[in-house]
């Protein structure tokens, strides 16, 4: 259940296939898809020579190339595509479309092609951003998940949504039993219309039998609105919380006097080892690895330069220009972890981090002072006040309102515009805080889980920084054990007792990279079971507090 | 930032202490990164000295890999655990006193049970309905058994645990068997069976299908033929209608021309080869002009009508007559054939890249057989030094030819001059794609060994090939020069002397490779 070969596996079958110099066609979404998991050296070597949209219309004749074309089988890219077969500009063509088409949709294309040029038609289910070898995303940021109220999908989303997950399942080969969270109305809606879809389309779905049928399991973001809030300890969710990753790449360029081939750089565990290796090791473990890596790559030059400051690492990395291909990937590390560090003491992360576990796991007599402490200080981020808020709000908010309605004049007082403290209101009604308080408190009900010593065993220390679990965490490991209730989290039809062996998360709202690397921990200790998950989107704070904005506004 | 709160005095991550302690007071005032890990460690590892949980903690962690991974609840206190071994640590540090046999055998029962209902090992199958399977394959249990997991080799015993695998019959440890199956009753995989067994890693994760990476697909493309084809069978009706009117539009035309001066009604002409529909609907405004289209006398507007040429015979260009308007849609089914039969002029960089793949495929064929001999000689299996070693360095020789083939011909493809866009990246990364190539490829070409007495390759065969190879290339390199010639005199008249100075070098490129490979020829023959 390797999503990530799976997405490489398809395309290396549409390049395969087809010898002779080629172009590939992608639309805005597959040049998303496409651009995370494969290379340029690899394309180049299947003959691959030139890459362009199809959005492009001042493309040029070349009668000579074949024509590959990866697309979503969206309305405007399906017409894109009958435009370009009315007035071919290559050779032949290979079709492949990243989801269902409809019948309709194939005649058109059929009836423009009068010249005859397409060889191939097919569909590869590959309509997702294959993140990690367990994390995928629909890469749907930019649109608004909600309809008329946070009960009803918008329908443009949730058509886009059950097309993307459709896929999904389509492309592990898994036709799975659906389970959902009964207080989420449109993880319902969804799980009942993906059940419909893959009784729809039996033929597609017809896989061989499975020991114990896979699990679909569909998760709500404001169940779990704490896990997108909180400081990231861990490299790849670290950068993606203090700088961002857009789409495996990282914008360097604010930083002062960054070199240019720094600018941006591509974070791929498949291509690079140091990443994979430490993309889910936390800060401190990093910093070590870091510096034995670039002693390793010292050695290799039998130096004697003894690197003990960030500064002689610089230095002796761009010493070296002959050993450029190492030191691209050495100073790539180090320029990233130089500036995650910087912001770390800058911002006092480790401190706002500390406040935010305790708001998170435990409830503490001196919550309060410790939040208008750090509100009135100078070092600390607007963001991360508002931030410590919000999980002050999520804690104590439904008994003691008013004190939230006090920090936020503190906010106020400390220079925080009118307009951004709103959130805290939003807030309150995404996360459905005053339902909640009203409701008979059941396990699905509470944010935070009272019992966190789930974790204990399995991470086997405590760490300040790192002492919350994310829900989805604690949600698979109750479903392994045979105790998530069949009454808070309903299959859509059937159900079964036996223990599953695949389990597919879907996250309505977003995953977040801290997510990803607790499922990634889970799939490594307990190798009998294995997990994927994903969501609409990947947040950081940044992107889900957009989002809750967004959300509060139907 | 700290407070009076007690922590859990344990480390995280990596030990930071002792021998790292240099480490850490040189990064500490540095402000990097450094000093935050370290701040980072710090605050998590409020470790003393004399403290025993931490060693506990230590082999815990060290053990952890090792052992089980479900969950136990420890059956005194009811903590939850991960793995055997760490519940049996767990009993050992913080229940020793309480430790009798009634709480061993207490605990035996609880594990075994939970061990059940989390593996769904014997579970709701343990009915006596449970057939026999078989089991004659399985390896018998001595005392010294290891655990047949690649790798693993722990000695099996209580500690580790023995185990039968029931589908590959061979013995295990606890963790490499903590797998579950559904298997039939000569113990083979099957998704059929209601029961399930404990089965070893290996087994679970070489079922068929498990690491499958190929994700479902559809293939729509005789769908799309099909369709194709229907539509191109009605098409071609119309096509045909509409290349008869144009080619009578076209004999019209041609009288006209020669009946120069006599006036003609054209119009009535024309509509008596069709007939021109009326839009009655539409009143001209003085916008958008409109037209009919005389191929099928629709009133289209301006923006997609356009002139097209006459042919009284649609396949012979030299009978053009003149032209006259058509929609876009007539003119793409009329002229739908002559599209798709046009020859078009194969650009430069498609003929060199041929050759380039024509290297290639020599390569291709060779460098396996190359190898194979440098392996014998490399590893002195060789029976027959003498002719092997010949053979190889005939290989390399050859190979060594081809590669660099491939280098020139990628050079001149980048050299190329061309106006367009895509072309120019279409060129650089043809380019960029033979240096791939010749680095995957080139490795094992320095491998063979020394030898002094240099062999005389074969070389009437050799130079025959030879020599087709030069001649091909030569044709186009002169395509070239001619070509670069003409972009030069462009360049000259228009007096844009930068391109002119590069065009000039190109073509002292071309003439200098055009006058080597001459030579070579009349060297060969
Ligand atoms: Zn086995
Ligand atoms: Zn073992
Ligand atoms: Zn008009
Ligand atoms: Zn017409
Ligand atoms: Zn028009």
């Amino acid at each position: 259940m390797d999503i990530v070969k799976i997405s490489q596996t398809y395309v290396q079958k549409m390049i395969n296939n087809t010898p002779g110099m080629k172009v590939l066609l992608l639309d805005d979404f597959t040049t998303l898809y496409i651009s995370a998991i494969a290379t340029q050296s690899n394309l180049l070597s299947k003959e691959v020579f030139l890459i362009d949209k199809i959005e492009n219309t001042s493309r040029e004749r070349m009668k000579h190339l074949k024509c590959i074309c990866f697309l979503r089988p969206s309305a405007k890219s399906v017409q894109l595509m009958i435009d370009e077969l009315r007035n071919p500009n290559y050779g032949s063509y290979y079709l492949y479309f990243s989801n269902i088409l409809s019948k309709s949709q194939i005649e058109r294309m059929a009836e423009a092609d009068q010249q005859e040029t397409v060889r191939e038609l097919q569909e590869f289910y590959g309509d997702f951003c294959a993140v990690n070898s367990n994390f995928y995303s629909l890469n749907l940021q930019s649109y608004q998940i909600y309809g008329d109220s946070l009960n009803t999908w918008n329908n443009d989303t949730f058509k886009r949504t059950v097309e993307g997950l459709r896929a999904v399942l389509l492309a592990l080969k898994k036709r799975p039993m659906i389970r959902y969270e009964k207080n989420s109305a449109l993880g319902k809606r969804l799980a009942s219309e993906i059940n419909y879809q893959i009784q729809q389309e039996s033929q597609l779905f017809d896989f061989r039998r499975y020991d114990t049928p896979p699990i679909l399991l569909i998760l709500d973001r404001k169940n779990d609105p704490v896990t997108p809030l909180l400081n990231q300890w861990t490299y790849q969710a670290m950068v993606h919380e203090l700088i961002g990753i857009n789409n495996g790449r990282v914008d360097l360029s604010r930083i002062s006097d960054i070199k240019p081939d720094l600018k941006e750089i591509v974070l791929s565990a498949d291509q690079d080892i140091f990443f994979k290796n430490n993309m889910y090791l936390n800060f401190g473990d990093l910093g070590v690895n870091i510096k034995n890596y670039v002693n390793e790559f010292q050695n290799r030059h039998h130096n004697s330069v003894n690197i003990e400051s960030i500064n002689d690492m610089k230095k002796f990395v761009e010493e070296y220009p002959e050993f450029k291909k190492l030191s691209g990937n050495v100073s790539k590390h180090v320029t990233l972890v130089s500036e995650l560090s910087r912001l770390v003491s800058k911002d006092s992360l480790l401190e706002v981090s500390e406040l935010e576990q305790n708001l998170a796991c435990v409830n503490n007599s001196n919550d309060l002072k410790e939040v208008q402490n750090l509100i009135k200080r100078g070092n600390i981020t607007d963001e991360s006040k508002i931030k410590l808020v919000l999980l002050y709000t999520i804690r104590y908010g439904s008994q003691n309102r008013n004190e939230v309605n006090a920090l936020k004049n503190l906010l106020i007082q400390n220079g925080i515009s009118e307009d951004r403290t709103k959130i805290i209101d939003q807030f309150i009604r995404y996360v459905e805080l005053d339902q909640r308080q009203n409701e008979e408190t059941t396990a699905i009900n509470t944010i935070f889980d009272k019992g966190k010593n789930v974790f204990k065993g399995l991470k086997g220390v405590e760490n300040v920084y790192t002492q919350h679990t994310s829900k989805v965490a604690d949600t698979i490991q109750s479903l392994l054990k045979g105790k998530l209730r069949d009454q808070l989290y309903p299959y859509i039809e059937g159900s079964i007792r036996d223990r599953p062996q695949d389990i597919i998360i879907f996250m309505i709202g977003g995953a977040t990279y801290g997510e990803a690397r607790d499922i990634a921990q889970l799939n490594e200790e307990i190798p009998n079971v294995r997990i994927i998950l994903g969501g609409t989107s990947i947040h950081n704070t940044q992107s889900f507090l957009d989002f809750v904005k967004n959300a509060a506004s139907v | 930032m700290s407070n009076t709160k007690t922590r859990p005095k344990r480390t995280f991550g990596i030990k930071v202490q002792e021998n790292n302690s240099k480490f850490e007071e040189k990064f500490i005032n540095t402000n990097n990164i450094i000093h935050n890990e370290v701040e980072y460690n710090k605050r998590n590892s409020t470790l003393s000295p004399n403290d025993n949980n931490n060693n506990n903690f230590i082999s815990f962690e060290d053990s952890y890999q090792n052992s089980n991974f479900e969950f136990y609840e420890c059956p005194i206190c009811n903590e939850e655990i991960l793995g055997l071994y760490q519940l049996n640590i767990h009993l050992d540090t913080v229940h020793t006193e309480n430790k009798s046999g009634n709480v061993i055998l207490s605990l035996f029962k609880k594990t075994q049970k939970i061990t059940e209902e989390i593996t769904g090992t014997t579970k709701t199958n343990e009915k006596p309905t449970q057939p026999v399977i078989d089991k004659s394959h399985w390896q018998k249990s001595t005392n010294d058994d290891k655990c047949s997991y690649p790798e693993c080799e722990k000695p099996l015993g209580i500690r580790n645990g023995k185990q039968n695998c029931y589908c590959c019959g061979k013995l295990f440890c606890d963790m490499h068997t903590n797998f579950s199956m559904r298997l039939s009753e000569s113990a083979k995989p099957d998704s059929n069976s209601p029961f399930w067994y404990k089965v070893c890693q290996s087994c679970y994760t070489s079922r068929e299908g498990y690491n499958n990476t190929e994700g479902q697909r559809r293939n729509l493309t005789n769908a799309f033929i099909e369709a194709r084809k229907n539509n191109i069978e009605k098409l071609c009706l119309e096509e045909n209608l509409l290349i008869l009117r144009l080619e009578k539009l076209a004999q019209l035309k041609a009288e006209i021309n020669e009946k120069k001066g006599i006036s003609i009604n054209q119009k009535a002409l024309e509509q008596s080869i069709v007939q021109w529909k009326e839009d009655a609907s539409s009143i001209q405004c003085s916008i958008c002009r409109r037209h009919h289209c005389r191929l099928c006398g629709k009133l289209i507007c301006s923006n997609c009508i356009e002139d097209i040429p006459l042919f009284t015979d649609i396949e012979n260009d030299k009978t053009y007559s003149g032209s006259t308007k058509s929609c876009n849609q007539c003119k793409r089914i009329v002229f739908r054939k002559k599209v798709m039969n046009a020859k078009e002029k194969i650009p430069s960089v498609v003929k060199l890249y041929e050759q380039i793949k024509f290297n290639q495929s020599i390569i291709e064929t060779i460098l396996p057989q190359y190898n194979d001999i440098l392996l014998h000689i490399n590893s002195k299996s060789s029976k027959n030094y003498p002719q092997d070693y010949q053979n190889a360095t005939k290989y390399r020789e050859k190979l060594i030819k081809n590669f660099h083939q491939i280098d020139l011909l990628s050079k001149r493809i980048l050299k190329l001059p061309t106006n367009s866009k895509y072309y120019r990246t279409l060129q650089n990364n043809i380019a960029k794609g033979s240096v791939i190539y010749l680095q995957n490829n080139m490795i094992t070409l320095k491998m063979l060994p020394e030898k002094n007495d240099v062999t005389i390759i074969n070389e009437d065969i050799e130079n025959t090939k030879r020599i087709k190879e030069i001649k091909d290339t030569l044709d186009v390199l002169n395509d070239q020069y001619t070509l670069l010639q003409g972009y030069y005199q462009d360049a000259l008249f228009r007096r844009k002397f930068d391109n002119v100075k590069t065009l000039e070098e190109s073509i002292q490129d071309v003439t200098d490779e055009i006058q080597k490979l001459k030579t070579e020829l009349e060297e060969i023959s």
